[in-house]
């Protein structure tokens, strides 16, 4: 090696780089011609260096490729993404099955359902003390065979109709669907009872009340009535649910 | 380049652009790798021939737009996957040991199935090549690597390498070239495979 073979490189790396003065290139195209050993060192340089850059091309994106395995191997696992897939598959399947839940519950909701729900043969037969008045007796008997008809007429045929026959006919009307009297009849049981000592059927009159306004379609009354129901505390607040609560609330809101 | 999605003009442009090499290159393996690997596992091939496929495709594809042989006449995808198709078809080939190859590489009618294809025998070529890099020591690699690839100047890598000064790291290059050259001169097949490109392009 001498300093003229490292000139000569020099140059046709400049020659191939395209850094030649105007002057060098016709210089450089002149030996050319001329040197046929010229020719050969350029036609080599020429596949060496371009043989060089594909080998570093090619090393870079061997890197990068591994650099973006490495990076996908630090990711989270695929298994763990799939559980975490599966759980909000599972969540969401849980959620639509509530929301279906709901929307079932809300497309069958009726007045007539939810009362149907809550009413049941109300229990007249304690008295206290003594067997109570005659008459009183004798609607109590009809009431228990069913005979509403009968209970509404010897409810009217009385001049003066004690608290328990009030009740019972508001029953009466209740199973003959004669909710306005009905309503009448157990409001008349609360003002009677709130002008005696001897209270009777206060609780079942607040109950059948609420009973009798759902019956009659006025959920607004109603609702109110119930939730009065649930806060005292009393022995009907069990039959009064949060869910049946919810319900009457969605009844009245849709009307 | 802005954004998740590039045009092909932008990918193009990108590289030609070595600081955006990283960005471009990964954009195309995010794009198009699973689509491709698929065509080489349902035509014969593995998972590891579907990433050296795909590697290959690569560097077919850069030193084409480098050499400005993609004009754009065809989309990307359909660039990638034609030069994926004739490296397979090769590679297949090879694995059932016929003798034959193609001697004509223009055979298609469209300009860019020639392109293609002339990209995929320079590739060829150019692995004999690379075959005699490998012979070369690690810091004659590196300094050949630094001023072709790199273009860093002598006084770059004189300091890059820790040699003594820029004398050294010329002198340094010299031979490191000069043992490059000769084994290409012992190697008269190689060098033909090159002159045969040459005359043909």
């Amino acid at each position: 090696m001498n300093d003229k073979d490292i000139v000569r490189a020099s140059m046709i790396d400049s020659y191939l780089a395209g850094s030649l003065t105007d002057e060098e290139m016709i210089y450089f195209n002149k030996q050319l011609q001329e040197d046929a050993s010229l020719r050969a060192a350029l036609e080599n340089y020429e596949i060496s260096r371009d043989a060089v850059r594909n080998y570093a091309l090619r090393n870079d994106l061997r890197h990068i490729r591994h650099q973006m395995k490495q990076e996908e191997a630090a990711k989270p696992s695929g298994k763990q993404v799939s559980l975490w897939q599966y759980a909000a598959k599972v969540a969401a399947a849980v959620v639509l099955l509530i929301i279906a839940f709901f929307a079932i519950q809300m497309a069958t909701l009726s007045g007539e359902r939810l009362y149907n729900g809550k009413v049941f043969p109300v229990e007249v037969w304690t008295t206290r003390g003594a067997a109570g008045l005659q008459e009183d007796q004798a609607i109590k008997v009809l009431l228990a065979s069913g005979n509403y008809q009968q209970v509404i007429d010897d409810y009217q045929a009385q001049f003066d109709p004690s608290v328990t026959a009030t009740f019972i006919a508001g029953n009466a009307y209740l199973q003959q669907d004669m909710t306005d009297k009905a309503i009448a009849a157990f409001k008349k049981v609360e003002d009677m009872n709130t002008n005696t000592q001897d209270k009777r059927f206060v609780e079942e009159a607040h109950y059948y009340l609420a009973l009798s306004y759902l019956r009659g379609g006025d959920y607004d009354q109603a609702l109110r009535r119930f939730e009065a129901i649930k806060a005292s505390d009393g022995n009907y607040s069990q039959y009064v649910g949060s869910y049946f609560l919810l319900k009457l609330r969605a009844l009245d809101w849709l009307n | 380049m802005k954004g998740k999605g590039f045009t092909d003009a932008e990918i193009v442009e990108a590289l030609q652009d070595a600081s955006r090499l990283d960005t471009t290159v990964r954009y195309l393996y995010q794009t198009h790798f699973e689509s491709l690997a698929n065509f080489i596992r349902t035509n014969s091939g593995n998972d590891q021939d579907a990433e050296d496929l795909f590697h290959e495709t690569l560097v077919v594809f850069i030193e084409l737009v480098k050499q400005q042989k993609f004009r754009g006449d065809s989309s990307i995808k359909t660039f990638l996957y034609a030069i994926q198709r004739n490296l397979w078809l090769n590679e297949l080939k090879k694995r059932s040991r016929t003798s034959y190859r193609e001697t004509t590489y223009y055979d298609k009618s469209e300009k860019y199935e020639r392109d293609i294809q002339y990209g995929v025998a320079q590739e060829e070529a150019r692995k004999q090549v690379l075959g005699l890099i490998d012979k070369l020591g690690e810091n004659c690699k590196k300094i050949l690597v630094l001023f072709y690839y790199e273009e860093m100047s002598m006084k770059d890598i004189f300091r890059q390498m820790g040699y003594e000064n820029e004398q050294v790291a010329r002198n340094m290059k010299y031979k490191c070239m000069k043992k490059l050259n000769d084994m290409l001169d012992s190697d008269v097949a190689v060098k033909q495979l090159f002159k045969n490109l040459l005359v043909d392009e």
